[in-house]
């Protein structure tokens, strides 16, 4: 289980930001709920980040495990900022 | 971590074993895994040969909706062209879109996986072979009897999306559009078992040692695509349903008029399609990321890039549908933050693209015919990816969409982003089942006519959408100016059809069949483990792998293999087995036994394809034989499944001993069950997404729904399901045989709670009065299917208790029957109370 | 195709529409366009170079590209950052061309997408209408105007791209679109959204006119008819037009097709696609199935040609 939370935590977080997007846009439009979704989704995704890079990994398989995870977690990171960029900029 | 169960990752030290192997062993592998003969080949379950029937039919609908690509284009090579008339023409495009994606696409790259993934993964087969042999033949029958459609003048014209109103009664009075939604319907349920047996083979029947940082990048595509598979694909079968039974039945889910909403039908649709064009991509990004290190000699530059970039394209393809409705009138918000996801989509794609190019930058590239496929299939990708990220921003889609622009866009980015690594994996992996390579000298031709014909086919339609040309239409008027464009486009076409020719007549000169065996060898060099030297029943022995490209890192490797040096030497049951393994780690866990030839797959298939025929045609007593055919079909072939074997452990190779059977989660089938419960809630959150939308969308035609408190009772009802399913199997499993009774009674019981819910509901709304009625009903009906299934489920475990087939040790049926009617009970209880919440 | 139809388009020609911007609600599109075409094309030449250079670059160039790094670079810092301003720069644009509601005084029309042409109907400041038409919008240079968008059967699409992206028009919603022409012309457009039979040939002409010229457009469409008498209006009654189509200041006030009162003046028929004279207007009544495969108006082949030649007369002169 933890091995498959840290190679997807980056994109569980992505995917939360997303569709809480979506659903506040289609049932509840606000540009609050918006920003602070938002706000959330990148304390998670650095909190991510500072987890996996203080894990002691001593293993191939894991040292692997964390650095994909890292990496996601980066992608996720720009992802949410340019999805919070419409509400933001407006 | 050094263990995942406990497993001593030591013992891997005791192979290659060093004693010699009888003979016997071989032969009895022989014998066990035989080849067909006459109509063998009809009830024929070993992957290698499901796998090439698989691919061949793929390829034969490429072919088929490539020559009505052609009748197209010769329609549309000067204005005005009375080559198609109008409603022929409007049937052509929408078979060739659907034909296209349904029946070629998809298809084409799960064979591949059927083929590939227990070869690469030195596996004996995938873990439901019965369960591929189904999808494959009903595919099949279904796929050419939907195909037939064209001769008889009744090919659905709506586009290959359907979209309603124009595909409702209304305004589509005929069965073509039934054809397509039955027709496709089914392929659909083919797409989702075969995604069921990709995940949990590349989880679980991976080679000893094959860790995931170790499983081939192709593996890693095929494990993305079958979860997107399971997401995506409940989304367009909820559609096809809906709209099915709008056409059928008169309830209005997309009829403005009375509460439905045609922008419901775009919404279910594209969460399915966009991810649809993704779970195409990422298989065949798969197959280049597998022949690029080959054709450069290097190893893969950036292997944790690409599966984070495959996992990332596989999340976020799934945030970016709407992009396809940007004209519709959705509010910017919403708009914008698509917007944002599609150009974000961009970068996983971008990542891949330059792994390749650092890969080959690395090695010394040839120029084989796989090479110079790779080489073609990077530019075209490229060059569609770049006008993805341009209509990915709105205000040029205000512009592009719905042109000659998109058309470009999409040819680009699925030709060169599927088809081309298509036929590079064609000329790599032919040799693998074939006992002569394709010719390289012919493929240089073929390279050369395809990849020019491509581009001066669509690159002019960048030009001719930015001049105003619409799509979908079946001619021009003359001062349009769009005149030469489209005639270059049709050379183009037929230039790019030529070369797919010459590689058919290639084919037809080289390919010869041999699925165990006697193939052409290695020719390419490739160090992954599909070309160890294999028989029907794949590799003599299963290796311990230890990187990620065993044949070039242990040049012994294959000889060890063949002297039975590894794991499972032998058959240690007399059946047909593979190792289970661990999901992180690959280790052993047991033993599954699988199984032979067998005939109900194939009956179950065809019957299944007639019942969904027999639906379009309207013929409902033949509808109904075939469909009880095929559940008694499904009962015979369920009846062959976990039965009690001889030696409850086995050793299976320097005398590691594993279990021969498993229940519990870890077990295969348990695993298998989970997956098919996610798709039926997706199938279930999608319908009540719809009446979400509905109630958001057009409020004014809402009535106040049934009371929560008098649903109350129905809904502990359904909780008490669940708690009698979850209670027989820890009952059963401290040894209380007659623990098999709540779940059975709650199997009876449920349908019962359906049919109370409905009647409650039929005081407040009436089905065909209002999208509210229609979408409320949509939910109790989908609840009242699982429900019957849980009956046939309830009756088929009674059965195996009554002739003792059921033990505390082996109980595996009633594992899956608890779960599949707890999922029941679950389902009903969010059910009832959200059709309730919504709008009270 | 048929006899003396000679089919035209309404969209098309050089320069391509979308790069051909008229009004200031398309302007800031083709900018866009442009830099998007620019700047994808010289990604495609970098990522092409790259490319060569792996395949024969030197030894030392090509190890230098052979790394995580490249991925990197190639694949997450340099579309960042560009498409980081692209998003900007999009969200921005698509806010700004985003139609609000109706302004005071603001010029309004509804269009009603219908299989397959355009019913268009001008709106009065309380939202009644004013004048019927179809198949052509005649509005003032420099004046925003809203459209409505509406349909009445399946999903259409309103494209003009000289003036504006398009728009989809889906029954039971009501989608806002707002143009302005700058200069006097006309402008061609198409039906964008796959609405069955002969979607191919549903065209739309926009005809922008100087201010004076509006006024006495709108004048003549909204003075009293004047009484008309003769064979071809004889037919017209007696023949049964009157149950789909209207002229106003006559008994006929079908609405289930296009309304006639001005049809001469039309700048084309069938949508967009005949040219409009006596012969097209004679064609079109007798045959317009072979013209127009699918479209809802029968075939009336009984007319002698003579009878045939009053009615488009009588077309003709509906000016």
């Amino acid at each position: 289980m933890k091995s498959w939370l840290i190679l997807l935590g980056g994109f569980i977080v992505w995917t939360v930001h997303f569709f809480g997007l979506y659903l506040i846009a289609e049932f509840a439009p606000s540009a609050t709920l918006v920003i602070a979704l938002t706000i959330l989704c990148i304390i998670a995704d650095l909190w991510l980040l500072r987890w996996l890079r203080a894990m002691a990994c001593s293993e191939a398989f894991a040292q692997w495990r964390r650095s994909v995870g890292m990496a996601g977690a980066v992608l996720s990171l720009l992802a949410v900022l340019w999805q919070g960029l419409p509400v933001m900029l407006a | 971590m050094r263990s995942e169960t406990g497993f001593d990752p030591d013992l891997y030290q005791r192979f290659p074993t060093q004693e010699e192997r009888p003979a016997e062993e071989e032969e009895e592998l022989r014998r066990i895994w035989c080849a067909p003969h006459g109509w063998e080949y009809l009830t024929v379950v070993n992957n290698n040969y499901v796998g090439i029937f698989y691919l061949g039919t793929a390829f034969l609908f490429f072919l088929l909706a490539g020559v009505l690509a052609l009748l197209m284009r010769v329609q549309l090579a000067a204005p005005l062209m009375e080559v198609l008339p109008q409603a022929t023409y409007n049937q052509v495009f929408t078979m060739h879109g659907t034909v296209m994606m349904f029946l070629f696409a998809v298809p084409m790259v799960e064979a591949a996986g059927v083929l590939l993934l227990p070869q690469m993964l030195a596996a004996r087969d995938l873990p439901f072979p019965r369960l591929s042999a189904y999808a494959f033949w009903a595919y099949a029958v279904g796929g050419l009897a939907f195909f037939a459609s064209l001769f008889v003048g009744l090919a659905p014209d709506g586009g290959w999306f359907m979209y309603p109103p124009y595909t409702s009664k209304a305004y589509s009075p005929g069965i073509n559009a039934d054809f397509w939604l039955l027709g496709i319907g089914f392929i659909e349920i083919s797409a989702i078992a075969g995604a069921i047996e990709i995940i949990v083979g590349v989880l679980r029947t991976r080679a000893p040692g094959m860790s995931l940082d170790k499983m081939p990048i192709f593996a890693w595509a095929m494990l993305v695509f079958a979860v997107m598979i399971i997401i995506a694909f409940p989304s367009v079968i909820l559609a096809t349903l809906l709209l099915e039974i709008e056409r059928a039945f008169n309830w209005p889910f997309f009829d403005a008029a009375r509460g439905g909403d045609p922008v419901l039908w775009q919404h279910l649709f594209w969460f399915f399609g966009h991810p649809e064009v993704y779970i195409i991509f990422l298989p065949a990004a798969g197959m280049m990321s597998m022949i690029v290190p080959t054709v450069a000699k290097a190893e893969l530059v950036g292997y944790r890039l690409i599966v984070l970039a495959m996992i990332a394209t596989g999340f976020i393809s799934f945030g970016v549908w709407a992009h396809h409705m940007f004209t519709v009138g959705l509010p910017p918000m919403t708009t914008g933050f698509f917007s944002a996801a599609s150009m974000a989509v961009s970068l996983p794609a971008g990542i891949q693209v330059f792994s390749w190019i650092a890969t080959l930058a690395i090695g010394r590239p040839r120029f084989n015919a796989p090479g110079l496929f790779v080489l073609g299939s990077i530019v075209i990708f490229v060059t569609g990816g770049l006008t993805g990220v341009m209509v990915a921003l709105v205000p040029f889609d205000w512009q592009a969409h719905d042109t000659y622009f998109i058309v470009a866009h999409l040819h680009y980015v699925l030709i060169g982003g599927m088809v081309f690594p298509l036929f590079a994996a064609m000329y790599y992996w032919i040799p693998m089942v074939s006992s002569r390579a394709m010719s390289e000298r012919l493929a240089k031709w073929v390279f050369g006519l395809m990849f020019t014909g491509m581009n001066v086919a669509f690159m002019p339609m960048h030009l001719a959408g930015l001049m105003g040309m619409p799509r979908r239409v079946y001619t021009y008027l003359p001062g349009s100016g769009w005149d030469m464009l489209n005639l270059i486009s049709t050379v183009g076409a037929f230039l790019f059809a030529f070369g797919v020719l010459l590689f058919l007549i290639d084919l037809a000169r080289n390919f010869r069949m041999a699925p165990g065996g006697g193939n052409a060898g290695n020719v390419y060099g490739a160090g992954s483990l599909e070309w160890l030297p294999t028989e029907l029943y794949s590799t003599r022995s299963i290796p311990v792998v230890k990187s990620r490209e065993p044949l070039w890192d242990d040049p012994k490797i294959s000889d060890n293999v063949e002297q039975g040096r590894y794991f499972l030497p032998r058959s240690a049951t007399g059946l047909r087995e593979t190792i289970v393994t661990s999901p992180l780690l690959a280790e052993p866990q047991y033993v599954q036994i699988m199984p032979g030839p067998s005939v109900w797959p194939l009956v179950a298939a065809i019957f299944t394809a007639f019942f969904f025929l027999a639906l379009t045609v309207q013929a409902y007593m033949f509808g109904l034989a075939s469909g009880v055919i095929t559940v008694m079909a499904m009962l015979r072939w369920l009846s062959e499944t976990d039965r009690p074997i001889a030696q409850d452990e086995v050793d299976i190779g320097a005398g590691i001993m594993v279990p021969t059977y498993m229940t519990g989660p870890r077990s295969h089938g348990w695993w298998a069950m989970v997956i098919l419960m996610i798709v039926m809630a997706m199938i279930s959150a999608m319908a009540m997404f719809g009446l979400a939308f509905l109630w958001s969308n057009q409020p004014t035609f809402w009535t106040p729904p049934a009371l929560l408190g008098e649903g109350a009772p129905i809904a502990l009802g359904y909780g008490l399901v669940v708690a009698a399913a979850v209670s027989s199997r820890w009952l059963h499993r401290i040894g209380n045989n007659w623990a098999v009774a709540p779940v059975l009674l709650a199997g009876l019981a449920a349908p019962l709670l359906t049919w109370l819910d409905i009647r409650m509901w039929s005081a407040v709304l009436a089905p065909d009065a209002s999208g509210q009625g229609a979408a409320v009903f949509a939910i109790l009906s989908l609840q009242g299917t699982v429900a019957a299934i849980g009956i046939l489920f309830a009756a088929y475990l009674g059965w195996r208790a009554l002739r003792g087939l059921i033990t505390p040790t082996r109980n595996s049926t009633l594992d899956l029957a608890c779960l599949f009617i707890g999922y029941c009970g679950a389902q009903g209880l969010v059910g009832t109370i959200f059709t309730r919440a919504v709008g009270a | 195709m048929s006899n003396s139809a000679t089919l035209k388009a309404a969209l098309g020609g050089w320069p391509p529409a979308v790069l051909d911007p008229a009004g200031p609600y398309a302007e800031p599109i083709t900018r866009l366009a442009w830099a998007l075409l620019l700047g994808g094309t010289a990604v495609l030449l970098i990522v092409l170079a790259a490319l060569a250079v792996a395949l024969w670059g030197k030894p030392a160039l090509r190890k230098r590209l052979g790394g995580d790094r490249t991925i990197w670079i190639g694949g997450v810092v340099f579309p960042g950052v560009v498409l980081t301003a692209l998003l900007v720069w999009g969200l921005w644009l698509t806010g700004s061309l985003q139609a609000t509601a109706a302004r005071a005084g603001e010029m309004r029309v509804r269009v009603t997408g219908e299989m397959w042409w355009w019913r268009v109907t001008y709106l009065g400041e309380r939202g009644e209408t004013v004048i019927r038409d179809a198949n052509e919008l005649h509005v003032p240079v420099g004046q925003p105007v809203l459209l409505e968008l509406e349909s009445a059967d399946v999903l259409h699409s309103f494209w003009v791209p000289r003036l504006a992206g398009k728009m989809d028009m889906i029954p039971g919603r009501r989608n806002l679109l707002r143009i302005r022409a700058e200069q006097p012309g006309t402008y061609g457009g198409q039906c964008a959204e796959y609405c069955g039979g002969a979607h191919a040939l549903m065209g739309f002409v926009v005809v922008a006119h100087t201010p004076e010229s509006f006024a006495r457009w709108r004048a003549e469409r909204l003075a009293p008819p004047p009484p008309v008498s003769g064979r071809g209006p004889e037919l017209f009654l007696a023949s049964g037009c009157a149950g789909c189509h209207a002229i106003r200041g006559t008994p006929a006030n079908g609405t289930a097709g296009p309304d006639l009162t001005h049809v001469g003046a039309r700048r084309s028929l069938g949508a967009g696609i005949l040219p409009n004279n006596r012969g097209t207007l004679a064609g079109w009544i007798a045959d317009s199935q072979t013209i127009k495969p699918g479209n809802r108006m029968p075939n009336y082949k009984q007319f002698s040609p003579d009878d045939l030649n009053a009615l488009a007369a009588y077309m003709e002169s509906l000016k």
